[in-house]
C-alpha cells in the first residue's frame, strides 16, 4: 500500500539558529526585500508580524535580532533533515524549502504500524526541538496540504482523510494569488466548495494548473517526486546567532551536525575515522580541528562523548561565528561492530559470551581522543624464541585494524620458565649470587642478523626474582622479573 | 537516621568518610565474588573471592614480588572476557609467552602510557565507567586520597574489578580503598601476603603463599 507522510519544518532557518536563545526576539529577513520572513516566539509578542518591512519591525521592537535568509544554507538544512529522515523511510524527496515527503507504506511493518511510527517521528523531533507538522496521506499532496494547515491524523484512509481536507481553508492552501481572486469571484471559500466543482469546469474557469494539482490530491494524476539521494561525503556547517566564545559553546551546534553525521553514516553503512572541524572567525584564518578516532565510529552517543573530550584539549584562538563538520576516512563497518548491539547490553554484567573476538573499541576511542596514538598499546605474540622478538607492541589503532587471523597466529611457545615482566632492554647487571635455577641455554636466530646465545637462570637479586642471562662474551644481564 | 546525640568530633571523623561503617555494607553484594584460585586467599577476602566494585591497593617492593602471580588465576579467567584488560603505565611490559601460560589471552590486554599521574588516573576512571574493560590495573606512585576515592566510585558504580599498586609501603593515614594487601617474596616459590585492610573484617595477619609459577616441567 503506498503512503505518503509529509513533514513540514516551518521557520527551519530561524530554528536552527534560535534554539540556544529563545528568549529574545529574533527575525530572519528576505535577501531581496529586506521583509520578515521567520520570526520568533517573543518577536511575535512585541508585535512584528510575517511580512512586514524591517524599518517597522525595528520601530515596534529595536532590540530585535536579525539575520538575513541564506537560502544555500536553508537548502542544507533540509538535507540535514533528510538524512536524518534515512532512519526512518528509503525514499525520502525534498520539497524546498521546508518540507520532506517520505514514503511510509513501505515501512509500516518495521516500524509496528502508522501510529508508532508517527509517534516515533514525533519524539526524535522533540528530543531535538525541531518544531514540525507531520500529515499522511493518501497522495503526497494530500499529505503535505494537510500538514500545512497542520492537521494530521495517522491515516491513509480516502475516506478518513477527505473530511479533514474538505475542512481545509483556501488561505491555508498553496494557491496562486491569480488562483484566489479567481476562486474568490466564485464564491469559493473551502476546498469543500472547490471539490464539489466538476474538474472541467475548474480548467475552464480557473485555470488548468489547478485542475491538474486537484487530479493529483486526488490520486487519479501522479505527483512527479525526485529522490533525495544521499551526497558521496559529508560537509555540513552551522551558523550562530551569537559569537562563541568558549569551546564548551560548540557542542551545542555540533551536536546537531553529528545527528546528522550520523543519519550520512546510518544510510551509506559506513563509520568514520576522523572529524574535520573548521571554524570561521571574524577574522581569517579558520580553525582547523582534527578529531582522529581510534576504531571507525558512526553512533551518535559516542560520537557526542568523543568530541566533548576533544574540545576539552583544544584553545579557541578567537570567538567562531560558524562551523562546519567534514569527514575524512570513511570506512565499512566491521562485522565486530554489528556485534557491538549485543555486547553493549551487557557490557557493565557479566560476559558468558566468549565468540566475540575483538574487546570493545569504544575505549579506545575516548582513551584516544585524549592520549596520543603511541600512548595506547596492545601486545603481539610473534611467536620467536628469542625473547626480544617474541613479542611486539603496536599502537592499538593499528591493532583494531588488523584481522584477527593475523593478529593471533596461534604459536605455542616453547617450554620454558617464564617471567611475568620483561625488560624491552636488557639491563647489565654483576653476577648473581643466588641461582635458583637454570641454565637454559638459547642459541637462536641464525636467519636474521641478531643472533643470540645466552644461558638464562632464575636469580634471586636481594627480594626480587629475576630472569637473568649470561651471554656468550661472559656478561650478565636482567631480562625480567618472576611476578 | 539522625546523628544528632553523636558528639561534634565524633561526627566530623564520620563525615570524613576514613571509618567504614559495618551498615553501609550491601546486605547482599550485587555481583558474586570472583575465586582467585588460591584458597588461602579466598579464606582472607572477605567476600571469599575478588568482590567487582572493590579496588584494592597492592604494596610491593619493586618487581618480582609474587604480586601478579597472586592475580594471575583471576586474570586469567577475566581475559576471557571479550572486553580489554586495561594496564594503566605498568613498569614493564608483560612477557607474551608468560601470559599464555598463565591462560591470560594477550589479545585483551591494552596498555596506556600515560603522561602524568592526573592522565594515568583518568584513564583508569574512563575505563572502569566505560563498562569496555574486565579489569583495570593501575601503577601510579602516592595517588592522593581524593584520586583513590574517585577510583573507588567508579569501581563501586560498574561493578568492575580494579586493582592500584600505589608503591611499596602503605602510608599510615590509611586510605579510602575497601582492600590494601602487602606483597613480598620470601624465597624463590613463596611470598609473603598480608591483607592490611579488609572491609568489613579486621586486618588480617601475614601468612605464606605458595605461588604458581608460569611454568612447564621442562
Amino acid at each position: 500500500m503506498a503512503g505518503w507522510m509529509y513533514l513540514w519544518f516551518p521557520d527551519l532557518y530561524l530554528h536552527s539558529l534560535d534554539a540556544a536563545t529563545p528568549r529574545e526576539p529574533v527575525a530572519i529577513l528576505d535577501p531581496q526585500e529586506q521583509r520578515i520572513v521567520q520570526l520568533n516566539a517573543p518577536a511575535q509578542a512585541l508585535g512584528v508580524r510575517r511580512d512586514m518591512p524591517l524599518a517597522s519591525a525595528l520601530f515596534l521592537c529595536p532590540t530585535l535580532t536579525t539575520r538575513t535568509l541564506s537560502l544555500s544554507h536553508e537548502q542544507q538544512l533540509l538535507q540535514q533533515r533528510a538524512l536524518w529522515a534515512g532512519h526512518y523511510a528509503s525514499f525520502i524527496s525534498l520539497h524546498a524549502p521546508q518540507g520532506l515527503w517520505l514514503e511510509v507504506g513501505s515501512m509500516l511493518k518495521l516500524f509496528g504500524g502508522l501510529s508508532a511510527y508517527w509517534q516515533r517521528i514525533q519524539q526524535d523531533c522533540e528530543e531535538q526541538h525541531w518544531p514540525v507538522h507531520i500529515a499522511t496521506g493518501h497522495t503526497p499532496l494530500a499529505a503535505r496540504w494537510l500538514a500545512l494547515a497542520n492537521a494530521g491524523e495517522p491515516t491513509f484512509a480516502r475516506d478518513k482523510l477527505l473530511p479533514r481536507l474538505q475542512a481545509l481553508a483556501l488561505d491555508e492552501l498553496p494557491f496562486s494569488d491569480a488562483q484566489r481572486v479567481a476562486l474568490q469571484r466564485l464564491g469559493i471559500h473551502s476546498l469543500k466548495q472547490l471539490l464539489r466543482l466538476p474538474l472541467a469546469d475548474v480548467g475552464q474557469r480557473v485555470d488548468v494548473e489547478l485542475m491538474n494539482t486537484l487530479r493529483q490530491l486526488k490520486g487519479d494524476a501522479s505527483y512527479p517526486l525526485t529522490p533525495f539521494d544521499v551526497p558521496p561525503s559529508f560537509s555540513q556547517h552551522a551558523e550562530c546567532l551569537h559569537d562563541i566564545e568558549h569551546r564548551n559553546g560548540i557542542l551545542f551546534p555540533l551536536k546537531r551536525l553529528l545527528e546528522g553525521l550520523c543519519g550520512f553514516l546510518h544510510q551509506q553503512q559506513l563509520a568514520t575515522r576522523e572529524l574535520i572541524l573548521t571554524l570561521t572567525h571574524r577574522e581569517p584564518p579558520d580553525s582547523v580541528w582534527r578529531f582522529a578516532l581510534a576504531s571507525p565510529e558512526y553512533r551518535y552517543p559516542e560520537l557526542v562523548q568523543l568530541c566533548r573530550y576533544q574540545l576539552e584539549r583544544q584553545r579557541l584562538r578567537a570567538p567562531a561565528t560558524a562551523l562546519r563538520l567534514d569527514v575524512a576516512k570513511l570506512s565499512s563497518r566491521a562485522p565486530a561492530h554489528a556485534n557491538d548491539l549485543l555486547a553493549q547490553k551487557g557490557a557493565d554484567r557479566e560476559h558468558p559470551c566468549t565468540h566475540q573476538h575483538v574487546p570493545q573499541t569504544g575505549l579506545l576511542n575516548r582513551l584516544a581522543s585524549r592520549l596520543e596514538a603511541e600512548q595506547l598499546q596492545c601486545l603481539y605474540p610473534t611467536g620467536d624464541p628469542r625473547p626480544e622478538c617474541a613479542w611486539h607492541t603496536m599502537s592499538a589503532a593499528e591493532h583494531s585494524t588488523i584481522s584477527q587471523l593475523q593478529k593471533a597466529p596461534h604459536v605455542r611457545s616453547h617450554r620454558g620458565h617464564w617471567p611475568f615482566w620483561v625488560l624491552p632492554h636488557p639491563s647489565p647487571c654483576a653476577a648473581p649470587t643466588t641461582l635458583i635455577a637454570g641454565p637454559a641455554r638459547l642459541d637462536s636466530g641464525w636467519w636474521d642478523h641478531a643472533p643470540i646465545r645466552r644461558d638464562y637462570y632464575q636469580a634471586l637479586l636481594g627480594n626480587q626474582l629475576a630472569w637473568v642471562f649470561r651471554d656468550d662474551r661472559g656478561q650478565w644481564f636482567i631480562h625480567g622479573f618472576y611476578s | 537516621m539522625t546523628h544528632t546525640d553523636t558528639p561534634a568530633p565524633l561526627q566530623q571523623i564520620l563525615n570524613q568518610g576514613g571509618i567504614w561503617q559495618a551498615r553501609q555494607a550491601p546486605e547482599t553484594p550485587l555481583t558474586p565474588a570472583r575465586s582467585s584460585g588460591y584458597a588461602q586467599v579466598d579464606e582472607q577476602l572477605p567476600a571469599g573471592g575478588w568482590q567487582p566494585g572493590q579496588l584494592c591497593e597492592i604494596y610491593s617492593q619493586g618487581l618480582g614480588q609474587g604480586d601478579l602471580s597472586l592475580l594471575a588465576p583471576v586474570l586469567a579467567e577475566l581475559s576471557q572476557q571479550p572486553r580489554w584488560l586495561l594496564l594503566v603505565a605498568p613498569p614493564a611490559v608483560p612477557y607474551a609467552p608468560a601470559l599464555e601460560m598463565l591462560g591470560v589471552r594477550s589479545e585483551r590486554l591494552l596498555m596506556v602510557h600515560p603522561k602524568n599521574d592526573k592522565e594515568a588516573l583518568w584513564c583508569m576512571e574512563e575505563g572502569l565507567r566505560s563498562g569496555h574493560c574486565s579489569a583495570v590495573l593501575g601503577w601510579i606512585a602516592h595517588p592522593p586520597a581524593t584520586a583513590i576515592r574517585r577510583l573507588q566510585v567508579a569501581c563501586e558504580e560498574s561493578q568492575g574489578h580494579a586493582w592500584l599498586w600505589p608503591g611499596a609501603q602503605p602510608n599510615s593515614a590509611g586510605s579510602p580503598a575497601p582492600l590494601r594487601v602487602q606483597v613480598s617474596r620470601q624465597d624463590a616459590r613463596h611470598s609473603s601476603v598480608t591483607f592490611i585492610k579488609r572491609r568489613g573484617r579486621w586486618p588480617g595477619q601475614p601468612f605464606t603463599l605458595p605461588l604458581q609459577q608460569p611454568t612447564l616441567s621442562s
